[in-house]
Formats: structure tokens, C-alpha cells, sequence
């Protein structure tokens, strides 16, 4: 079979897999950055030779503890609070209809401008533009999470366990000719990857841990849930900020003791927290990580979120990374970086 | 990239699993009797040749050529390969003959070209693969490296000479 159409059948092969994994998507991304924690953790008990598979035992209990308790939580505190949204969305609703008539009335008495905007928001039917009946009966969200995080686990076990042999066996199905090639564009990939997903993991902690404290110092409620919100939020590049508005928000709206005018301390708090990333995190953890120019990062993050949603937004750029790698490698081929820039 | 046309598409897919006992036994045995593979334990040894690449080349294939970045060092299995410095033929290696050990250490352009006279079987060691290894068991680790390292010099002191 010749070198092009094996390539083809790969692509495909890659194509279908994407696919197929896609409802899978958070459990094999969880697992990968387990597998980027821990794999360096496991090989240092391989070298005080304790065997593989208690290593990777012993490595992966308490992360998986950790994540076994957040899930829990999770889930009960998403179960109970499910027949309570309908009345909380109204009181939301009548919080944002509150401030907005303190804005119109701001406004109006200082610029002779009149925007109903108050009148409008009231007259949405919140409830039933979201369908709650459909989303209450419709368990798949909650059971596609569950099973996600059920499949961390055993996911991350063998991803650590087998990684090294799945990966060799895959590159010596390459033709002689590409058989180095591969192994370059392999290391490649896995350097830039590595790095990235792990100065990102740093940078979210970073990020959760200033806007958490932030949130307490302003009095905000559950400061810690916002502070780790934010982190979230913040994997999502760009757009992250915005997304991060969002919890506080809700939390002002939602009269829970916090004045409309508190949402300007959130506000502070975010700009505190993602300037300090941008300007300090960003260019010593994530520079040159994966070197895509901010304006094709910027188009890339919306246009996968179109399509494919917070996972596209999250995942765009290390894939962009990964092909910018495989396509210079392939065009400049197995020569000295020197003299591929020439 | 090479260019050493379609006659690589022919690739055996001999990982440690599936390639036939006998020629496991053979690459087993070859590398224990390299240079690099010297006092280090049979055990451990066996392991590292495992991860090895046994590849099969036709009559003429390149295996890899000059100025490009190599990442394995070859083992020669079966067979004879020509050693290469531009269009002029600088050596012949045979069975048991290690080759492009610099790979192994650094991203250095390959310094001459090595092409197949008739079958050739060849085991690489990927540099990757010797690193994760030598993370896992730095006792060992030290050892290979230290053979790596005399085995380089040797080749020193031999281009030293021959240039005298």
C-alpha cells in the first residue's frame, strides 16, 4: 500500500476516534492531565524500585480521592438544588430587573437618555425560554458527567500504565522513511504539549488562588467556589474574563446580601487577578508554549466555540499548537533546526 | 526528509510482541554483545532491548542521510550497510556493528549517509526511548551512559589517529 493512502486511512482512522471519544471528551482529558501530574511522581518510585503498577496506585489515590469527593458534592449539590432553580431564576430575574431600574433612573437623572431596558427583562418568561420540565426529565447531562468522571480512574491507570508501549507501537507503523521523522514530530508535540497543560494547570491554581482571596476580602459569599469558578473559567482563553463575570453575578443579583454596587468589587477582583496573569503568569509559565499569534488564537477560540462549544474553546489552542509542530516538521523534514530557518 | 523512495512502505511491524522468537533471540544477543549494553545486568539489558525498533531495508535504501537530525542509533542485525560521506564511500558495517550513537545524546545533523547493501535487519534505539529508560532505572542509566560516553571517545581517538 503506498505511503499516501496509508496516510490517508490514518487520517480517517484519527477522524472516527475524535468522534467516537468526543462524549468522553472531559474523562480523557482529566485522565491526560493525571497522566501529566503523575507520570513524573511514578517514575521517580520506579526509580526507588517500587513496581509500576503499585507506583501508579500510589500515585493516582490522592488526586482521585480529591476528585471522588468534588464529583460527590458535585452531583448531591446539582440533585438538590435542581427543583429549586425555577424559583431562583425569577428571583434573579426580579434582582437584574432591580438593577437595571437603579441604572435607568442613574441615568436618566444625569443624561437625558430613556432605555426601557427594565420593562423588557421583566417581560421574558425566563422559565420556560430555558424548558426546565425537558431539562429535569433529560438526565444525559448529569449522566454523561457522571460516567466521565467514573472513567477517570481506570482511564488514567492505563494511560500511565501503557502509554510508552501504545505510543511505540503506533510509530513503528510508519514507513523507514518516516520512522525518525515521527519519533522528532512525536517529541515535538509532547515537549510544547506538556508544558503548556502544565503552565496552564499552574496558572488556573495561580488564578483561583488571587481571585479567591480577592472575593473573601470584598465579603463576597463562598469565595473559595468563586475563586475555583474563575480558575474554570479562566482555561477558556480571551473569553475566560467574561465567563469569570458570570458567578458574581449571579450572586449579586441574587440578593444574597451583596448591594448592586458590589459588582464593581468583582469586578476589581477579576481585573486584579487576570491582569496579574497576563501580565506575570502568562509570559513566564505560557510563553512560547505553543507560539500562536494572539489574533489567530483570538478567531480560532470563537470559531471552535461555535462549533464545539467551553471543550473547543478549551481545547483550541494546543491543538493549533500540535499542528502548527506536525506541519513545520513535516515541511522542513528531519533537518537541523539551524538550517530549517534559513 | 529522505528521499529514498517507496521501497520503505515495506516495513516490518516488528515490535518486541510480534516479531518471530528467533529474530528476538538475535537482536537480543546482538545488543548484549555491543558496546553499550557492557556490565549492565542481563535483566535490565533485555528490558531496554525490547523498546528497540527492528526495521528491514531493501537493496539501495537509505537509512538515513547526511545533514538530516537523527534520533536513534542502529544496530545492525542482518546484512551490510555502507557508510556514506557525500557521493564517497567511507566504511562498511556488518552484523553486530553499532551506528549513529551521536543521535542518541544530542539533535545533531547526521554526518554521513548510510545505505543498504542488499536485506539489511536493523534494531534502533530511539534517544526518546533511552531517556525515559534511564529515568526509570538511573543505576542502570549511569552504566549505559558511561558505555555511551567510552564508546564516543573511542571514535575520538580513532578520527584523531587516522587524521595524524
Amino acid at each position: 500500500m503506498p505511503s499516501s493512502v496509508r496516510y490517508l486511512f490514518a487520517a480517517a482512522a484519527l477522524l472516527v476516534g475524535l468522534w467516537v471519544l468526543y462524549p468522553v471528551w472531559l474523562a480523557l482529558f482529566l485522565a491526560a492531565l493525571l497522566y501529566l501530574m503523575l507520570e513524573p511522581v511514578v517514575a521517580r518510585m520506579q526509580a526507588r524500585q517500587v513496581p509500576q503498577a503499585r507506583a501508579i496506585a500510589l500515585a493516582l489515590l490522592p488526586p482521585l480521592l480529591i476528585l471522588g469527593w468534588a464529583a460527590t458534592y458535585g452531583f448531591n449539590a446539582l440533585r438538590g438544588y435542581l427543583p429549586q432553580l425555577p424559583a431562583d431564576l425569577a428571583y434573579l430575574q426580579d434582582g437584574a430587573v432591580r438593577a437595571l431600574i437603579d441604572i435607568e433612573t442613574f441615568l436618566s437623572s444625569s443624561i437625558p437618555i430613556s432605555a426601557p431596558l427594565s420593562a423588557q427583562l421583566a417581560a421574558i418568561d425566563i422559565n420556560a425560554a430555558i424548558d426546565l420540565d425537558q431539562l429535569l426529565e433529560s438526565s444525559s447531562v448529569v449522566a454523561q458527567l457522571a460516567i466521565n468522571f467514573a472513567l477517570v480512574p481506570p482511564l488514567a491507570f492505563f494511560i500511565l500504565r501503557d502509554f510508552h508501549t501504545v505510543r511505540d507501537r503506533l510509530i513503528n507503523l510508519l514507513p523507514n522513511k518516516h520512522f525518525e521523522l515521527g519519533w522528532l514530530i512525536y517529541n515535538r508535540v509532547s515537549n510544547r504539549l506538556q508544558a503548556y497543560l502544565r503552565g496552564l494547570l499552574l496558572q488556573q491554581l495561580i488564578l483561583a488562588t488571587i481571585t479567591g482571596t480577592g472575593f473573601w476580602l470584598a465579603g463576597f459569599p463562598s469565595p473559595v467556589l468563586l475563586g475555583v469558578l474563575t480558575g474554570v473559567a479562566g482555561l477558556v482563553p480571551y473569553l475566560g474574563p467574561l465567563l469569570a463575570m458570570v458567578a458574581p453575578l449571579v450572586i449579586v443579583l441574587g440578593d444574597t446580601g451583596m448591594a448592586t454596587a458590589d459588582i464593581w468589587q468583582a469586578v476589581m477582583v477579576l481585573a486584579v487577578g487576570f491582569g496579574f496573569d497576563n501580565l506575570v503568569v502568562i509570559p513566564f509559565l505560557l510563553a512560547g508554549t505553543v507560539n500562536i499569534h494572539p489574533a489567530v488564537a483570538l478567531v480560532a477560540v470563537v470559531i471552535a466555540g461555535h462549533f464545539a462549544g467551553i471543550p473547543g474553546m478549551i481545547l483550541v489552542i494546543p491543538l493549533l499548537g500540535m499542528a502548527r509542530i506536525v506541519t513545520e516538521s513535516i515541511y522542513h523534514g528531519l533537518r537541523p533546526a539551524s538550517v530549517a530557518s534559513r | 526528509m529522505t528521499d529514498s523512495g517507496d521501497s520503505g512502505n515495506d516495513v516490518s511491524l516488528w515490535t518486541s510482541s510480534l516479531r518471530p522468537q528467533a529474530i528476538d533471540d538475535q537482536v537480543l544477543s546482538a545488543w548484549r554483545q555491543s558496546p553499550l549494553l557492557t556490565d549492565v545486568d542481563k535483566r535490565i539489558a533485555t528490558r531496554l532491548v525490547k523498546l528497540t525498533h527492528v526495521r528491514q531495508y531493501r537493496t539501495g535504501e537509505f537509512l538515513f542521510q547526511q545533514g538530516e537530525a537523527g534520533v536513534a542509533a542502529g544496530l545492525i542485525i542482518q546484512g551490510r550497510v555502507h557508510i556514506l560521506s557525500g557521493d564517497r564511500q567511507i566504511a562498511t558495517l556488518e552484523s553486530g556493528d553499532l551506528f549513529g550513537e551521536v543521535a542518541l545524546l544530542e539533535d545533531a545533523p547526521r554526518t554521513a549517509s548510510a545505505r543498504a547493501d542488499g536485506d539489511v535487519l536493523v534494531s534502533f534505539l530511539v534517544r526518546y526511548q533511552l531517556e525515559e529508560f534511564v529515568r526509570h532505572r538511573p543505576l542502570a542509566g549511569a552504566q549505559i551512559m558511561t558505555n555511551l560516553a567510552r564508546q564516543l571517545a573511542l571514535r575520538l581517538h580513532h578520527s584523531n589517529s587516522g587524521a595524524r
